[in-house]
C-alpha cells in the first residue's frame, strides 16, 4: 500500500522522489508520458467528466481514474513516487502568514536544486492542427490567499449526505473556485491539466471524496453507473470506488521501522 | 430553448414568492438551480444577492449585502478543436451512438442560500428577487458570460 499525503508536508527524499518522477515523464512521448495523460483531460482529446446534472456526474470516478493513471506512468520511473494533495486551507494558512502565494512551495518554487523544477509549470506540446491562441507553456496567476477554502468551507460540503450532492457541491464550490483562483492555464478545462498543480489539487478532490465514504460508510455512485467506461481511462466506476484496490490511501503523515524476522 | 445570456448581472423580472406557512418560514434547506449554465468560455464567479437590484462586483459578501452564494464556473476555455469541435450535438447521431455526452452539454449548478433566504425573511420580506453578478478576480472584461436557461428556487422541508 501507498500513501498520498499533504505537499505541505512532504518530507525531502518525498518532494525529490516526485520531481525526479515528473521531470522522467515530461521526458516520454508514448503512453507513460506527461503530455500523453495532460491531453486526455484537455486538448486535443477532451476526454474529462464533469456534471451536467445531479444524476449521471462521474466527476468524481473520472479523475479518480485519471489520478491513477498518471500516478502509475510516474511509478514507472520512480516507482516510490506518489501523488500528493493540495490542502487548500492549509496552504490558504502558510501563505497568509508568510506573504506566500498559496501555491505549495512544492509546485511554487521555480527552482529546486540547481534546476528548474518541474513542478512549476510545464512546456505544451504543439498540437497537430496547429490552432491559433495555442500557448507553448503554462501560466499562473493566483488570488488572494485568503479566497482559497477554509476548513469550514470543507466541512460543509463533506457532511452532505447524499452522494449527488456531495458530488456537485465539491465540482462547483471548491474545485471550480480552486481552478479559477490559481488562473492563468488552470482556469481553461481544455489547458488544465498541463499544470503540475492541476495533479495536487484532484488529489485533494479525490481525498474529499474518500474522506466522504469513509464519514457516511457509502461508495457513492448508484449501481447503475458501476459498468459505465471511463472514457479514455480503460476502467469502469467499478474499478475506482475503492482506493485500496488501487493500491494507495491517503495519510497525513507516515513512519515506519523495519523489523528483523526469525 | 430560451436563455439568459449577458456581460450585465442578470435580475429576475418576477420575484420569487417565499414559501411561509403562518408567516413562518416552512423549509429547512432553500436552493437556487442554475439549469442549462454555458460553461463554453472563460471561468468565472457568479455572485447570487437577494433583493439588492444595484449589487455589482465591489458588492460586500455579507448578510446584509443580501450575499446569499456563489457558483463558480469552470470554463472550457478557447476552442482549439477543428471545424465544428465545440458544436454541442442535440442527442446520440442514431441509436447505435454509445458516447458519453458532449463535455460542452450545459449543467446543472445548485447554491444553497438557506441563510441568505432566512435572513430575508427576518426583514420582512415575502418575496425576494435575485441578482446574479458575474465577476472574476481580475477586473477582465468578461464579455457575455453569463449564460443559463432557468432559475428555479426549490426548498425542502
Amino acid at each position: 500500500m501507498r500513501y498520498r499525503k499533504s505537499a505541505e508536508k512532504l518530507r525531502p527524499d518525498q518532494l525529490k522522489a516526485l520531481r525526479k518522477g515528473f521531470k522522467e515523464i515530461k521526458g516520454l512521448r508514448d503512453r507513460n508520458g506527461f503530455w500523453h495523460w495532460a491531453a486526455v483531460h484537455g486538448a486535443p482529446r477532451d476526454g474529462c467528466e464533469h456534471s451536467f446534472n445531479q444524476f449521471d456526474s462521474l466527476f468524481l470516478p473520472w479523475h479518480r481514474a485519471y489520478l491513477y493513471r498518471l500516478e502509475i506512468a510516474l511509478q514507472t520511473k520512480v516507482p516510490q513516487c506518489t501523488l500528493p494533495w493540495w490542502d487548500w486551507p492549509t496552504s490558504r494558512a502558510l501563505a497568509i502568514e508568510s506573504n506566500a502565494s498559496g501555491i505549495p512551495p512544492a509546485f511554487a518554487d521555480l527552482e529546486a536544486d540547481g534546476e528548474v523544477n518541474p513542478l512549476a509549470g510545464s512546456d505544451l506540446p504543439p498540437l497537430p492542427n496547429d490552432p491559433p491562441g495555442w500557448p507553448k507553456a503554462t501560466e499562473r496567476r493566483p488570488g488572494p490567499a485568503a479566497s482559497l477554502p477554509v476548513k469550514e468551507d470543507i466541512k460543509k460540503v463533506l457532511e452532505r449526505p447524499d452522494f449527488n450532492d456531495f458530488s456537485l457541491r465539491l465540482e462547483v464550490d471548491l474545485h471550480n473556485l480552486v481552478h479559477r483562483w490559481v488562473g492563468g492555464s488552470m482556469k481553461s478545462q481544455v489547458l488544465a491539466s498541463y499544470d503540475p498543480i492541476f495533479w495536487a489539487h484532484h488529489t485533494m478532490v479525490d481525498r474529499l471524496w474518500s474522506l466522504w465514504q469513509v464519514l457516511h460508510s457509502n461508495r457513492g455512485p448508484r449501481p447503475v453507473q458501476w459498468r459505465t467506461a471511463l472514457r479514455g481511462l480503460d476502467m469502469t466506476v467499478e474499478d475506482v470506488l475503492d482506493t485500496q484496490p488501487l493500491g494507495y490511501q491517503y495519510a497525513a503523515s507516515t513512519a515506519h521501522r523495519e523489523v528483523g524476522g526469525q | 430553448m430560451s436563455a439568459y445570456s449577458a456581460q450585465a448581472p442578470y435580475r429576475t423580472e418576477e420575484p420569487f414568492p417565499v414559501p411561509l406557512w403562518e408567516g413562518q418560514p416552512c423549509f429547512y434547506r432553500a436552493d437556487l438551480h442554475f439549469d442549462g449554465v454555458d460553461h463554453s468560455g472563460d471561468s468565472y464567479e457568479g455572485r447570487v444577492f437577494l433583493d439588492n437590484p444595484e449589487a455589482d462586483p465591489t458588492t460586500p459578501r455579507e448578510l446584509e449585502s443580501g450575499y446569499a452564494g456563489s457558483i463558480n464556473v469552470f470554463g472550457h476555455g478557447p476552442c482549439f478543436g477543428d471545424e465544428g469541435h465545440c458544436e454541442v450535438p442535440t442527442g446520440p447521431i442514431h441509436p447505435f451512438d454509445y458516447r458519453r455526452p458532449h463535455p460542452l452539454n450545459r449543467q446543472l449548478m445548485v447554491v444553497t442560500i438557506t441563510d441568505g433566504l432566512l435572513h430575508r425573511i427576518d426583514a420582512g420580506a415575502e418575496a425576494i428577487d435575485v441578482t446574479v453578478v458575474p465577476t472574476n478576480d481580475y477586473d477582465e472584461d468578461l464579455g457575455e458570460i453569463l449564460a443559463f436557461e432557468r432559475l428555479s428556487l426549490v426548498t425542502y422541508d
